[in-house]
């Protein structure tokens, strides 16, 4: 058979490979806790924890276009917000990840106004400024906080049952908490960008003056979208602080952030799956790089595969894939069924076929003759 | 149905005045040409109208309704519509995309309606199916699939009249849509923007340098030098008048 094979969009095969692309995820998270050992398992929790956090910062700096050196200090607000219910005051942990999410938001959305007067490097300072004082933060309320000591003791513990038990439970039911948390998240971005409101945040980030005329309000886009990236990451911050049980301030460092905006790029920006294989590379390839070598060579050798991975694929893992799938397999995008609307006005002319809706009576003007007033 | 009077339209940039107390009115469906050498105030006025730039004073009325009280994200919602000189197009979006997004304005939910996903799909559905309509009307129903980006320039300026009129705007504001065409590609716009005009019962101003085309498809033609209205007319009267052969070609000597 010739490739690329074309599929038409809507048809049964297209339906087909969709459904069958969702059951291969399925199955690969219903699989993995049997395949891979507990510690495996629960350095794919870390994994995930990083990807829900690459694709909040994706939904900003990829759909929107506005880069932030400070998504560590969001992610550190989650954390240290959930941390803190749960410890201090006895918060059952999911309630807690929606307050952290909560307290996200409302931050992202009063960083998100600086950012409206503000980009590039300006908008990069910024955001900069609020990541790098958040440790300084975390230490200077060191009794609501544990400063540099550390926060101790957070925990989401398995519920009472036999198929949690144990040590390797407890480290299954945090795998399922993420796995569930990664797909909120991803819901989430998906669903605000696959419409009215995601067309308008990627108008303002590729034409912001031609945005605006046609009706795009970018004060409310811009910072809801900050509230938002800031809630994604909030929530990533949250799991992180019931995964690992500590939380210290150096945790949320810039070099964070930095390995955020790594994760995004090698995986692809402004695309789904982008963010998610970047996270899961940027947490393996320093474990890989320190088995093989260890000391400062495995940084070197991190460093010189993240220079070649951003030179071989420009558009990150997922535009590489895709280049390659394209070769394989196209679909043919659906043309929109024309509407047949009895209230609509009739045809102007045979050779137009349909006129849009949008069609006011015609005008009696003869076309270029002079109108006299 | 859709008058767009202009009065007494002045605007100060410091101690220079751009435009003095320009008033013209343009009739229901009628397309009107903005002329004027260099720095006449073609640009300023038109900014003003798309609500760009804010005059010191004046009145800018489409249908009896002050524009000048409109923010530049709203007027879209009150039936005015432009395209950018240098494209105000979505490169990252398809050419079906881009015009769907010329919708926005009227369009309902926004980031809580997206994300609960209500009433969404009915309504992206016959967007969809409209913008569509608009991309074959305008002959690029083929390259509807595609990214607005790696085409002639000229498919682009039709795309960006698809984006547009896709708003259903009643006023429609061109700055300079002859800017970088071929000739070729400019005597087909100006029977393209004629056609819409006609099919859509728009009224539209333009400000553009190419004479052949301005005096080819406007109703009356105003043409501006120092902020002021020198002439005002059908093209043929506005090209014999002395006051703008003067401003373009300098005073005949004594």
């Amino acid at each position: 058979m010739a490739l690329p094979i074309t599929v038409h969009e809507g048809t049964m095969p297209h339906r087909g490979i969709r459904l069958g692309r969702v059951a291969l995820v399925v199955a690969v998270v219903l699989a993995l806790p049997y395949v891979v050992a507990p510690y495996r398992l629960d350095q794919v929790t870390g994994a995930l924890i990083l990807a829900i956090a690459a694709v909040g910062l994706n939904l900003l700096s990829g759909f929107g276009g506005q880069i932030s050196l400070g998504h560590a200090a969001f992610f550190g607000f989650g954390a240290y917000t959930t941390g803190i219910l749960v410890t201090d005051h006895g918060w059952y942990p999911p309630v807690a990840f929606v307050l952290g999410m909560l307290v996200c938001f409302v931050v992202g959305v009063l960083v998100g106004v600086p950012a409206l007067r503000l980009r590039g490097m300006y908008l990069a300072l910024v955001t900069l400024a609020v990541g790098v004082i958040f440790p300084s933060l975390v230490r200077r309320f060191d009794s609501l906080t544990g400063g540099s000591a550390g926060l101790f003791g957070i925990s989401f513990d398995a519920p009472d049952h036999a198929y949690f038990a144990g040590r390797a439970g407890q480290i299954l039911w945090l795998y399922y908490v993420a796995v569930v948390a990664l797909a909120v998240s991803c819901l989430l971005v998906w669903n605000i960008m696959r419409g009215r409101t995601g067309r308008a945040i990627v108008a303002l980030r590729d034409n912001e003056p031609a945005a605006i005329v046609m009706g795009v309000d970018r004060t409310v886009v811009r910072t809801v979208l900050f509230g938002i990236s800031a809630a994604i990451a909030g929530l990533a911050g949250g799991l992180f602080a019931v995964d690992t049980g500590i939380l210290t301030p150096d945790s949320f460092s810039l070099l964070f952030t930095i390995y955020l905006l790594v994760a995004m790029v090698l995986g692809g920006r402004a695309s789904f799956w982008g963010p998610i294989i970047g996270g899961f590379v940027i947490y393996y390839l320093p474990l890989w790089t320190g088995e093989l070598t260890d000391g400062p060579a495995a940084g070197v050798l991190f460093g010189i595969l993240i220079i070649v991975m951003v030179f071989t694929l420009r558009e990150g893992v997922v535009g590489g894939l895709g280049r390659l799938g394209a070769r394989v397999l196209v679909v043919e995008p659906r043309r929109p069924t024309p509407r047949f609307d009895l209230s609509e006005a009739p045809p102007v002319s045979a050779d137009q076929g349909i006129e849009p809706a949008a069609c006011q009576p015609r005008q009696e003007t003869a076309a270029g003759a002079p109108l006299a007033d | 149905m859709s008058e767009l009077r202009v009065d007494g339209v002045s605007m100060h940039f410091g101690g220079i005045t751009a435009l003095d107390g320009l008033s013209f009115t343009i009739g229901s469906g009628q397309i009107c040409g903005l002329i004027g050498p260099n720095g006449a105030g073609k640009t300023t006025l038109f900014n003003c109208v798309s609500r760009i730039y804010q005059p010191s004073a004046g009145s800018i009325c489409l249908d009896g309704e002050e524009l000048l009280d409109v923010p530049a994200h709203r007027i879209a919602g009150h039936g005015v519509a432009r395209t950018f000189q240098n494209l105000g197009l979505f490169p990252s979006l398809t050419f079906l995309e881009n015009t769907m997004a010329g919708a926005h304005a009227r369009g309902r939910g926004g980031y809580l309606g997206s994300i609960l996903r209500i009433g969404q799909a009915r309504a992206e559905r016959e967007l969809r199916a409209e913008a569509f309509e608009l991309l074959e009307v305008l002959g690029l129903a083929d390259l509807a699939f595609l990214p607005a980006a790696h085409q002639s320039f000229g498919t682009l300026k039709r795309l960006e009249l698809a984006r547009a009129l896709a708003a259903r705007p009643r006023l429609l504001l061109l700055d300079e849509p002859a800017g970088g065409l071929t000739h070729s590609e400019v005597d087909e716009l100006s029977s393209t923007i004629r056609r819409v005009r006609d099919e859509f019962g728009l009224t539209i101003l333009l400000v553009e340098h190419h004479m052949a085309m301005v005096m080819g498809i406007s109703d009356i033609v105003v043409a501006m030098n120092f902020g002021e209205k020198i002439a005002e007319g059908t093209p043929a009267e506005v090209r014999s008048d002395p006051a703008v052969v003067s401003a373009y070609l300098g005073a005949p000597a004594a």
